[in-house]
């Protein structure tokens, strides 16, 4: 055999030694039946909802907490996303937001004792226009204002920190420059998700799975209760956290949010050697892609123009997007599509999400996340806890109420929100 | 005279024996929308001396006054480009200035230019570009489609048998003429 | 089949021609090929095909793709490869190759060119369809290849019957809704150093059929024992093909262990073929039929109620000896061998039917997961659905009871190094969900995506006896359910389906006439969209910021020239353009007289600001509206939108004309003495064509429109003339503009000089948040009438105070433009507690204007209408910039020029 061959040069072909996933701890959680009754109910187990039972638990000792989820835990678009974990959005309200969320990252597996493969390897958000190089530099002047690390690389700077990146003057659409989150980067998505719930469940949380709510328990215009596959399980204080699916929801109990469904897809590559160490986004040609720690490609693609709830799209969306990728990264030519599948994301009029009361007393949602739904999972689970625990939103979801529809205020997010609106 | 350059300056390229690939320059196109089953489609029709009774997805070819053919592709119910009739316009003036009728004629001449593949091998090429049905009982002699090829809009025709015409967006041209001698290199 | 020599780990290699690489390798003496990705335990090839997941290798020669099965790589003259440790390579050296795409619409579509696809393929075939037929493999047969028969004379037929395409080496890789299938066809791979030139190396074909026959066959799966992974451990039938057909030798003493007839009859090949097999030992209590019937005859030993536990290695790590187990006395005996053949049953290919949401069913019978289908769009085949031959009889078994030790080096999954101590690791925390246990091992994450390690999860989990809930009962393979397989079924390289949208034509680059002009005058082009726009014409030596000076005083002390062909142009007419037109636009359009033009803002319902433009009216019932470039395909789907939906009664009809006529647009102050030049038939004159009017004229013999209107603030005319007279119109106008100094600008100066009076543009002096008051037009709103955005306008948030509002920003250095983007604070802001600084409003747009001599800016300011004077800061990193709110107009607020 021969030896292996940690650096190679340009146009070698050689072996490393692969990096193996540490291992697990001997329990994670116990999966229950329901019991009859339960201070507050999360629907929805994915990340946001687990998030948010945690945080009942720890933050304000609240611990007779049910997680119910149809599926299998976590198994939503917590499974699905490209994992990229970043800060630095254009208005300050989101900014905030999700630079709280990125605070919590930063002690999150400290704080569970799991390891969660968070790695703040940076991220570019590159820019390939005139125009938008401008958009961008403005979000870089909020983000200083608003004391998020982000700053500008000209093209040269870039290919310094992704040597594999094409900035050439000749491709279609050349790199004009990018900004930089240093602070942000990846997280391993199920492990998130599982380091939540047994943190929760450690606290008490019982977490059920395979059970599907199909109604709500209404009287005078507060929830009581939920009716579920497995019986109805009575309620103080409900939350709705079922991402894509929140519109079903918010119709069987009786109000309407003003959110569309769609399909985004996400693909992996076979382990590769690593020759990407940072994430890259890019909007105008609609790649973002990260290498893991294993080895894999991660590459997210555009949505689908059209709702739906399948979690598959149109390959044609997977052939732009691996076209465009190989522009910006010749070296991805030979890189395979091992395997490609299917979110739903749940996208607001202003591309931001909807947190806080809804007309049912004690029945609370967090809806809307679109793309940004995994690097908010701490923050988003925060601010639901507190919102839950005190009935009235935190100061940093104030603004993404379900009643900015009516005020006007929106959020608009739909330019920097990433590369899928 | 002074002749209007068309976006790929008459090129050609290719054989008949497997695919030659060349612009139709200057091809006269109108524009016409009017509702169907109505008296103005039944007074448009007759002005300009043509049946109008299609269904969207084909082709009608009408001889007009003065000799010569034109083709009226049905695109839409209300939606017809007529092509190769200079005078449409001016038949259809005195019937626009008539308020008991509406519909639209626009000259959209230079909106678009032609593309005409044609020899045995041109359904090969254009099915690396085009996702529509191209077999015969699909798309006959005398069919029109729109859709995508090379992420440029199109009009896609069949003249003939293994005759092809494919209109497009004269800034788009230029590439998609790039698209397509591409997609029959193996045949040049 | 000719001999030819390869290269693979730096050694020459011999094999025939077009063989499979893993076959030429085993016969080479190569037991061991690499080393496994975590554990480097030794492995070797197992398997036959695309299930293999042990030998993956990276070509070294032609497009050195990473990663791919020795089982699937034909040999050819000059190939070079290289084992992997589970990790691929990627070259920096381009990809030459050539990738491409087809579209096919066929009758039927039938995967898989075994014995059953033949003969659904025949069936189709006398049923007047026509027929596409595509397999993976290089020829016909499926299973029969294997065996080395030949084809049954009907089912050669098939082959050559001219209402069936048959295309071989091409897989299908994803089943699409309304059976829209996906398929992957290496064309030339195996043609090595052969391979015309210019022949698309990999195609993907993108198939659309009214009937879809899935024939995939099934794959063998092996066992969960201990040191199951050992080089000498091979499926029995991939073992016996390798043997028999392929002429590998190296085996001496062979064991083979089975849970069905197939393992006989795998024993029946080796012996036949000379290897010695000391016996089958077979887990089920007995077995008849003609397979166990011919290896008794054979002579062959049969042990029943006996199974593999465990082997044992030699020094270089390939099999030595296999311990059995009687499963009824528990006792073990261990006996030499070089090749351990393990048929645990067959696992039919259902990937593709879950591709769209299809859920397999457990047959306990054939101890496998099947598709029953048998609609008229979508029918099954062969072994998918159930067709097993008949003689297979299996147990279902998936490896004896193991302790925690043997769990250790019992492997599920052979790429991922993940074994049955995983597995139960992960039920003992929790996770019941196949999905969860597959996500906490790997199982089933490599490229082989769980072909073989798949069914074997399924099996283990049941022989755990674990139920979802965490209790304690029997559980079926129908408890558990399939692995959920997504498309592709096998890895796809990226250049594959990029195909050739790759370079110039990843995206069209869209043009105007008048384009190659400015490529030869030298000018540097911005993307806007799709579109390439000049951005700036410098001269010899002239840096941008040169260049973009001399070309605004240009346009205002002389006479400019700019294309402004790519504006949208929308042809609007009917007798209910004008209401329709009011409807639309914030302010009145039906009291535009004729012939005159109109700027006109458009909201959408929310009461924001989207789009503006200039609108001509043309006649009593026509008009002609022009959108931003960026804007026009959505201006044109919004209006569609508000006609076919809304308002279907209204009489309108509008046409898109954004490439039938091309602009030019003549500014500055020798504009008009210049086009009268050109223009003979129509007074230019201030009083005989004022201001934002419309005119026909003639230049030369060509018809021209032209409008008096003016994004610079300067005299100007809009010439606006058909696309394939813009060129010769452009030439003339150069031409005559010699003595005039006629000077072509782009974009850079068109918004320096439209900024310089206050003139804003949609998406950079907005964002989606503004309303026309918050851009200082309260003018352009009209207070007669409704239009769509009007209600909104009454929003609380709308109508805050304190809302930003666009001003004009002078920099106290007037030396220094302000970067666009920048944010405004108050004088003295700075930093509270948590780090974050207030700020009151941001640059939009910054440059030097050589008119004024000075750099100035428009600025979105909270209540900025109402601090006018009011001095700000603007931070740039460390530094503190200083400015001052003012009007957003800087030059001829009265017009004069421009009027």
């Amino acid at each position: 055999m021969t030896n292996t061959n940690d650096t190679l040069a340009p146009g070698t072909i050689g072996r490393r030694r692969a990096a193996a996933l540490p291992e697990q701890p001997p329990q994670l959680w116990k999966s229950v039946k329901p019991k009859k009754a339960y201070d507050i109910v999360i629907v929805g187990g994915g990340g946001h909802g687990l998030a948010t039972a945690y945080y009942l638990a720890k933050n304000h000792g609240l611990t007779n907490i049910a997680v119910v989820e149809k599926g299998w835990l976590a198994g939503g678009n917590t499974a699905r996303n490209t994992t990229i974990i970043r800060s630095n959005y254009l208005w300050d309200e989101s900014a905030a937001i999700y630079e709280h969320s990125l605070k919590l990252w930063e002690t999150l597996e400290e704080d569970l004792g799991y390891e969660m493969f968070f790695s703040q390897r940076g991220v570019l958000t590159l820019a390939h226009s005139v125009s938008d190089v401008r958009l961008k530099r403005r979000n870089l002047y909020a983000n200083a204002l608003n004391g998020i690390d982000s700053e500008w690389l000209t093209p040269e700077e870039v290919k310094k920190l992704v040597p594999i990146i094409n900035i050439s003057e000749d491709v279609r659409y050349p790199v004009h420059g990018a900004t930089y989150q240093p602070r942000g980067g990846i997280a391993k998505h199920d492990w998130v998700a599982w380091g939540y719930a047994k943190a929760a469940s450690d606290l008490g949380v019982d977490i059920i799975q395979g059970t599907e709510v199909t109604g709500f328990d209404i009287r005078n215009n507060k929830v009581h209760g939920v009716h579920t596959s497995q019986g109805t399980i009575a309620a103080g204080k409900v939350g709705l956290v079922a991402a894509g699916h929140s519109s079903l929801l918010a119709n069987l109990a009786g109000f309407s949010i003003p959110i569309q469904s769609r399909p985004l897809q996400a693909l992996v590559s076979p382990l590769l050697e690593q020759v990407l160490n940072t994430v890259v986004m890019s909007g105008a040609v609609h790649v973002y892609v990260s290498q893991a720690h294993k080895g894999e490609l991660v590459m997210g693609a555009g949505t689908d123009a059209f709702n739906s709830y399948a979690q598959r799209g149109g390959f044609h969306v997977i052939e732009h997007q691996l076209a465009a990728a190989l522009e910006l990264f010749p070296i991805f030519s030979r890189a395979q599509v091992l395997r490609t599948w299917g979110g739903i994301v749940d996208i607001a009029p202003d591309a931001s999400p909807i947190i806080g009361v809804t007309p049912v007393e004690n029945l609370f949602i967090n809806a809307g996340w679109g793309t940004g739904g995994f690097k908010a999972t701490p923050g988003s689970g925060w601010v639901m806890a507190h919102t839950i625990a005190h009935g009235t939103p935190h100061e940093l979801n104030k603004p993404f109420a379900l009643d900015r529809f009516l005020t006007g205020h929106l959020i608009d997010e739909h330019g920097a929100a990433g590369v899928a609106h | 005279m002074i002749t209007k350059e068309s976006p790929l300056k008459g090129m050609n390229i290719g054989t008949a024996a497997t695919v030659a690939i060349r612009e139709l320059p200057g091809l006269h196109t109108i524009d016409l929308r009017v509702a169907p089953g109505t008296s103005t489609q039944a007074a448009v029709a007759e002005a300009l001396g043509m049946d109008l009774l299609g269904k969207p997805g084909q082709i009608l070819k009408e001889s007009i006054s003065g000799g010569g053919d034109a083709q009226a592709l049905c695109l839409a119910p209300d939606w017809w480009l007529i092509i190769g009739f200079q005078e449409a316009e001016y038949k259809l003036k005195l019937l626009q200035s008539n308020n008991h009728y509406h519909f639209s004629v626009v000259d959209v001449s230079g909106q678009r230019t032609t593309i005409e593949l044609e020899g045995p091998k041109v359904r090969e090429v254009l099915a690396h570009l085009w996702d529509q049905d191209l077999r015969e009982k699909s798309f006959p002699i005398a069919s029109v489609s729109q859709g995508l090829m090379a992420k440029a809009t199109v009009i896609v025709c069949h003249i003939a048998p293994f005759r092809y015409r494919v209109m497009v967006r004269s800034s788009f041209a230029l590439h998609l003429w790039k698209a397509l001698a591409d997609a029959a290199e193996e045949w040049m | 089949m000719s001999e030819i020599s390869f290269i693979f780990d730096d050694n020459i290699c011999k094999g025939q021609q077009g063989e499979p690489m893993a076959a030429a390798l085993l016969r080479s003496g190569l037991l061991s090929i690499t080393n496994s990705t975590y554990h480097s335990r030794p492995r070797g090839v197992i398997g036959l095909g695309v299930e293999e997941p042990n030998a993956l290798v990276q070509l070294v020669s032609g497009t050195q793709e990473s990663m791919r099965p020795a089982t699937i790589i034909e040999v050819a003259e000059g190939l070079n490869a290289r084992s992997l440790t589970g990790i691929g390579a990627l070259p920096e050296l381009p990809d030459e190759a050539r990738y491409d795409k087809t579209n096919r619409y066929v009758d039927t579509l039938v995967i898989g060119a075994g014995v059953a696809g033949l003969k659904a393929a025949d069936k189709a075939i006398q049923a007047g369809y026509q027929v596409l037929l595509i397999d993976d493999q290089p020829g016909p047969g499926g299973h029969l290849r294997h065996l080395g028969t030949g084809l049954p004379v009907a089912l050669r037929d098939v082959l050559t019957n001219n209402k069936l395409t048959y295309v071989p080496r091409c897989t299908a890789v994803g089943l699409y809704d309304q059976n829209y299938i996906v398929a992957v066809e290496r064309r030339s791979d195996h043609l090595g150093g052969a391979a015309p030139a210019g022949r698309a190396r990999i195609r993907v074909w993108h198939i659309r059929t009214d009937r879809v026959v899935l024939a995939p066959g099934a794959f063998q799966r092996p066992l969960i024992f201990a040191n199951n992974d050992r080089p000498g451990i091979m499926l029995s039938h991939a073992a016996a093909t390798y043997v028999a057909i392929h002429g590998v030798q190296i085996f001496k003493r062979a064991v083979v262990v089975t849970v069905d007839n197939q393992g006989h009859r795998d024993a029946l090949r080796l012996h036949q073929a000379g290897v010695p097999v000391q016996a089958i030992y077979d887990v089920r209590p007995a077995a008849g039929g003609a397979s166990v019937d011919a290896a008794k005859a054979a002579g062959i030993p049969i042990r029943f109620r006996t199974t593999i536990l465990d082997t044992v290695s030699n020094e270089e790590g390939t099999l030595q000896s296999v311990i059995i187990q009687d499963l009824d006395t528990n006792e073990i005996v261990e006996t030499t061998a070089d090749l351990l053949a393990v048929s645990g049953g067959w696992t039919p290919i259902a990937d593709l039917a879950t591709h769209i949401g299809i859920k397999p069913k457990w047959s306990e019978e054939h101890a496998a997961f099947l598709v029953h289908h048998g609609t008229d769009q979508l029918q099954t085949a062969g072994m998918l659905a159930g067709d097993f031959g008949g003689d297979d009889d299996p147990a279902v078994f998936f490896g004896p009871a193991l302790d925690d030790e043997q769990a250790r080096h019992a492997y599920i999954d052979l790429q991922r190094d993940a074994t049955l101590h995983e597995l139960r690791r992960a039920v003992g925390a929790g996770l019941h969900s196949i999905e969860h246990i597959k996500r906490y091992t790997t199982i089933g994450t490599s490229h082989d995506q769980g072909k073989t390690s798949g069914m074997l999860t399924i099996g283990a989990l049941c022989q755990l006896n674990i139920n979802s809930q965490g209790g304690n009962s029997g559980l079926s393979p129908a408890d558990v359910g399939t692995l959920s397989f997504r498309p592709p079924y096998v890895p796809v390289p990226f250049a594959a389906l990029a195909g050739r949208e790759r370079g110039p034509l990843s995206d069209p680059i869209r043009i105007t006439p008048v384009h190659q002009w400015h490529v030869e005058a030298g000018a540097i082009f911005e993307d806007v969209g799709q579109w390439k726009r000049p951005w700036y014409f410098p001269k010899q030596g002239e840096s941008m910021e040169d260049a973009v000076r001399r070309e605004c005083m240009a346009a205002r002390e002389g006479v400019a020239v700019m294309d402004a062909s790519t504006l949208g142009k929308i042809d609007i007419q009917g007798p209910d353009a004008a209401v329709f037109l009011d409807r639309i636009y914030t302010n009145m359009f039906s009291t535009l007289p004729e012939g005159q033009c109109r700027y006109g803002l458009m909201c959408k319902a929310d009461g924001i600001a989207f789009d503006d433009g200039v609108t001509t009216r043309l006649g009593k019932n026509h008009f002609l509206m022009t959108t931003t470039t960026g804007g026009a395909a959505g201006v044109l789907a919004w209006l569609e939108e508000w006609l076919q939906t809304e308002w279907p009664d209204l009489k309108v009809y509008c046409t898109s004309v954004t490439e039938h006529i091309s602009t030019i647009a003549l500014v500055g102050p020798n504009s008009r003495q210049l086009l009268q030049e050109l223009v003979k038939d129509i007074d230019l004159s201030k009083t005989a064509f004022p201001f934002m009017h419309s005119r026909m004229a003639t230049i030369d013999d060509i018809r021209v429109r032209i409008a008096r209107i003016s994004f610079s603030g300067e005299l100007a005319f809009e010439i606006n003339v058909a696309w394939g007279h813009a060129r010769y119109i452009w030439e003339r106008l150069w031409t005559l503009g010699r003595p005039y100094d006629l000077t072509a600008y782009g974009t850079e100066t068109m918004h320096v000089l439209r900024a310089e009076k206050g003139y804003i543009i949609i998406g950079q002096d907005t964002d989606g948040t503004q309303t026309p008051y918050d851009l200082n037009m309260s003018w352009v709103v009209s207070k007669k009438k409704e239009f769509i955005g009007k209600r909104s306008f009454r929003l609380p948030y709308l109508q805050a105070t304190a809302r930003p509002q666009l001003v004009g920003l002078l920099p106290e250095n007037g030396e220094e433009v302000i970067p666009e983007g920048a944010y405004i604070t108050e004088l003295n802001a700075h930093p509270d507690e948590h780090g974050k600084t207030s700020h009151t409003g941001f640059v939009t747009s910054s440059y030097y204007s050589p008119t004024l001599g000075r750099a100035f800016a428009l600025a979105l300011v909270a209540d900025g209408l109402n601090r006018m004077g009011e001095e700000v800061a603007v931070p740039i990193g460390k530094k503190v910039l200083h400015a001052t709110i003012c009007d957003s107009v800087f030059i001829d607020k009265e017009n004069i020029r421009r009027d």
